[in-house]
């Protein structure tokens, strides 16, 4: 039974943007991978087609069947995590043991207070109604 | 205000209902396909042969044009006859196959220039089955007509995709297992679109090239070609039967004999534009001025007897002929599209990697490229301030990474500091983008609608009206005048005073205060009342059946509303970013977009209206700059 897992340094999943993120990549598996990689990215959630971008990758190369390594990164500025209506913006970590794609994922939260910002819905500002556009008021 | 986490919307599972109602949907495709596949492969099959049979000398017979078929019946085509004998291992043969399939055309001229090419007493080359010596063709078979052999791939690929869909997709629980990050890839699958505009224009090249370009290159180049006196044997106006769907359509075909250096031919070729299409009377008037005895001039070329014409000039009908001119816009449209989207594409990984910390150089060359750039161009804030310091990141790891998602901010570029720097926005889209666009698609649109009008509204003038197919081009009728009605409004749009904005600075921090400055040009004295806000909105684009955009507001921020014509036509004014807010984002379907919203109402025809994007920094980038 293989097992892929990211554990975060003091347990801590919301951060500052700019902060500095730290943890241990762990993999136990049926067999050894070529490489293993940890990616930073975020991604999107909603009613509409996904987005995602990776930000930054660690490639763990010489990997063994079962390992855990320490990594660290430097979080970016943004995009904030977020809420909104229609899309939710997600961070998060994800370990890749390579070829065979087995996946450990940690999301995490980027936002000022590291606190995920929550958008509202406005209604759509009112329109005038007119049988014709250019017709008078 | 509501708000409420946008979750992912899962496909629910299929059904077995919709898994067999999609096979058999997918199984008519690829039946289809296969069967017009295994009939056009069988026919090729037995023409490729002929190139396997032996190149042997032969003496050509007899020749001559039939006007019936083998049943003997007249149906207006003409079949070329011929006949030849040939030895082949010490035996003589005749034969009179031409090529596998009888040699047949509605123009004499094309079946006369072949009794030219093989006339009686001729020496000539044919092709002898080894197997079978009494077979032989004049002709092999056209190796071009084997890329009629991808005609039916589409159809045939679709069906077999569409079972394979049905069946065997991964479920969602599969796709939740495979990592989220690899959605990051670069996308896949744009070379179909390449393919599908690609078609466009070659299919619209080559009907242009048939329907236009080569009968107006003939006009032209028989302008020096002689007149002869030529005599009218028959004339009518000939009618061609369409399918179900498809009306009668006529042409004229008069067939007339004229001589030249003392020897007798005859042509039906009335102009060069050839092929038939809907309208009797003006086909009836032609027909009328060559009554069937009477004398007329032709024009034949000097290099080629057979080829000759009653009318050399250009003929109203022509113009249709211009039609495929749309396919080959779409086409062009598309692929330049295409092309400028993967430049800009390849310009921002530039800008991006030369904004990475690594390199001074690649640094310095950044701020020139962003200067340089579009300021819709994407700028990164979503990358690391301070790259890969204290990370055992390779650099260019993480820049790929990034670029492939396409993660960015839209927006005006950043000054060379970064700091207070005047930046004039750029509309969203301009009046005269709209106006050309829906010109476009109204003649897109009508053209191809036109056509079939015409056609039923001839069908109701010669007492046979097709009711069917009036009724079901009424939606689409409809549809025309609707677009036509928008290109009246947006021509009168165009004449509208513009707006133009200049903010300070260029791309403002959240928290941070944007100055705007406004004035008009053009006809600003319409202007009743302007107001200016920013607008905060979500916008997330969706594809499949129902292919829309997704867009809610969360922020709408008036910060100007004026009715005195000074203030009006020129003004300034502050508006603070909520803090709590988050910065630009421009995913390649998701995007959270911040826009100046302006808004002048007029006294009379369609109101002011433009955005104009400006770029909201998160605040810990707006500081390190």
């Amino acid at each position: 039974m293989s097992d892929v897992k990211i554990q975060l340094g003091a347990g801590r999943t919301a951060f500052e943007p700019g902060e500095e993120l730290t943890g241990t990549a762990a993999w136990k598996l049926d067999k050894p991978p070529q490489s293993v990689e940890l990616r930073l990215f975020w991604f999107t959630r909603g009613q509409g087609e996904k987005d995602a971008g990776v930000v930054e990758t660690v490639r763990f190369d010489h990997a063994l069947r079962e390992e855990a390594r320490p990594f660290r990164f430097r979080l970016p500025d943004g995009p904030y995590s977020f809420s909104g209506k229609v899309i939710s913006l997600i961070w998060a970590l994800e370990l890749v043991a390579l070829p065979s794609k087995e996946t450990g994922r940690q999301e995490i939260t980027l936002a000022p207070g590291g606190k995920e910002v929550r958008l509202g819905s406005l209604p759509e500002p009112q329109a005038r109604k007119r049988l014709f556009p250019w017709g008078r008021r | 205000m509501i708000g409420f986490r946008a979750n992912d919307q899962e496909e629910a599972p299929m059904g077995i209902g919709g898994k067999l109602f999609l096979s058999l949907f997918g199984l008519v495709f690829l039946g289809a396909g296969l069967l017009i596949g295994w009939v056009i492969v069988r026919g090729a099959t037995a023409g490729l042969q002929t190139w396997s049979w032996r190149k042997t000398d032969c003496e050509i017979t007899a020749s001559a044009i039939r006007q019936q078929n083998q049943g003997g019946n007249q149906n207006g085509d003409f079949f070329f006859e011929v006949k030849y004998r040939y030895t082949f291992n010490g035996r003589q043969y005749s034969s009179d196959q031409y090529k596998r399939s009888a040699e047949k055309s509605e123009d004499y001229n094309k079946i006369a220039r072949l009794t030219e090419r093989y006339p009686p007493g001729s020496s000539a080359l044919c092709y002898v089955n080894p197997s079978a010596p009494s077979q032989a063709v004049l002709v092999r078979y056209n190796l071009f007509s084997l890329l009629l052999v991808l005609f039916p791939v589409p159809f045939a690929g679709f069906g077999a995709w569409a079972v394979y869909y049905a069946w065997f997709r991964k479920s969602a629980g599969e796709m939740a297992a495979q990592p989220i990050s690899d959605r990051a890839s670069p996308p896949r699958g744009l070379w179909i679109v390449v393919l599908f505009f690609s078609a466009f224009l070659l299919i619209g090249c080559a009907a242009l090239y048939g329907f236009f370009l080569r009968p107006a290159f003939k006009i032209l180049g028989a302008r020096s070609w002689p007149a002869v006196p030529c005599a009218v044997i028959s004339s009518e106006v000939k009618s061609h039967e369409g399918g179900a769907n498809d009306g009668t359509t006529y042409s004229v075909n008069i067939f007339y004999s004229y001589e030249i250096k003392g020897r007798e031919f005859k042509a039906n070729t009335y102009d060069f534009m050839g092929g038939s299409s809907s309208g009797y009377e003006g086909k009836q008037a032609v027909v009328a001025r060559y009554p069937r005895g009477t004398n007329a001039v032709c024009y034949v070329n000097p290099d080629d007897p057979t080829d000759v014409a009653l009318e050399r000039g250009f003929t109203p009908r022509m113009w249709i002929g211009l039609l495929p001119l749309l396919f080959v816009m779409v086409g062009a449209v598309g692929l330049v599209w295409l092309f400028h989207s993967a430049w800009v594409a390849r310009a921002t990984r530039l800008c991006r990697r030369a904004t990475g910390p690594a390199d001074p150089r690649i640094r310095r060359l950044a701020k020139a490229l962003l200067r340089a750039c579009s300021p819709s161009l994407p700028v990164p804030v979503g990358e690391s301030p301070t790259g890969t310091g204290g990370s055992p990141v390779l650099p260019t790891e993480a820049v790929r990474g990034a670029h492939g998602a396409g993660t960015a901010v839209a927006g005006p570029a950043l000054s060379s500091s970064g700091r207070a720097e005047r930046l004039v926005l750029k509309p969203a889209v301009s009046p005269w983008t709209m106006l050309f666009g829906l010109m476009f698609i109204c003649l897109f649109w009508n053209g191809i609608v036109s056509v079939f009008v015409v056609q039923s509204i001839n069908s109701w003038r010669y007492g046979h009206p097709e009711w069917g197919m009036m009724i079901l081009q009424i939606p689409f009728v409809v549809i025309g005048l609707g677009i036509i009605g928008g290109v009246f409004y947006w021509l009168l749009a165009v004449l509208n005073p513009r707006p133009h904005l200049l903010v300070t600075p260029g791309a403002v921090p959240l928290g941070g205060t944007l100055q705007v400055q406004w004035n008009f040009t053009g006809r600003a004295g319409v202007l009743r009342n302007l107001r200016l806000r920013l607008e905060g909105r979500e916008e997330s684009a969706s594809r499949g059946e129902n292919s829309n955009t997704i867009t809610s507001i969360f922020a709408n921020l008036e910060f100007a509303n004026v009715a005195t014509p000074r203030e009006m036509r020129s003004g300034e004014a502050r508006v603070t970013i909520p803090a709590s807010l988050v910065p630009s984002l421009a995913g390649a379907h998701n995007k959270i977009i911040w826009a100046i919203q302006v808004h002048g109402q007029t006294a009379r025809g369609p109101d002011v209206k433009a955005e104009f994007p400006v770029t909201v920094l998160p605040a810990a980038t707006a500081a390190r700059l």
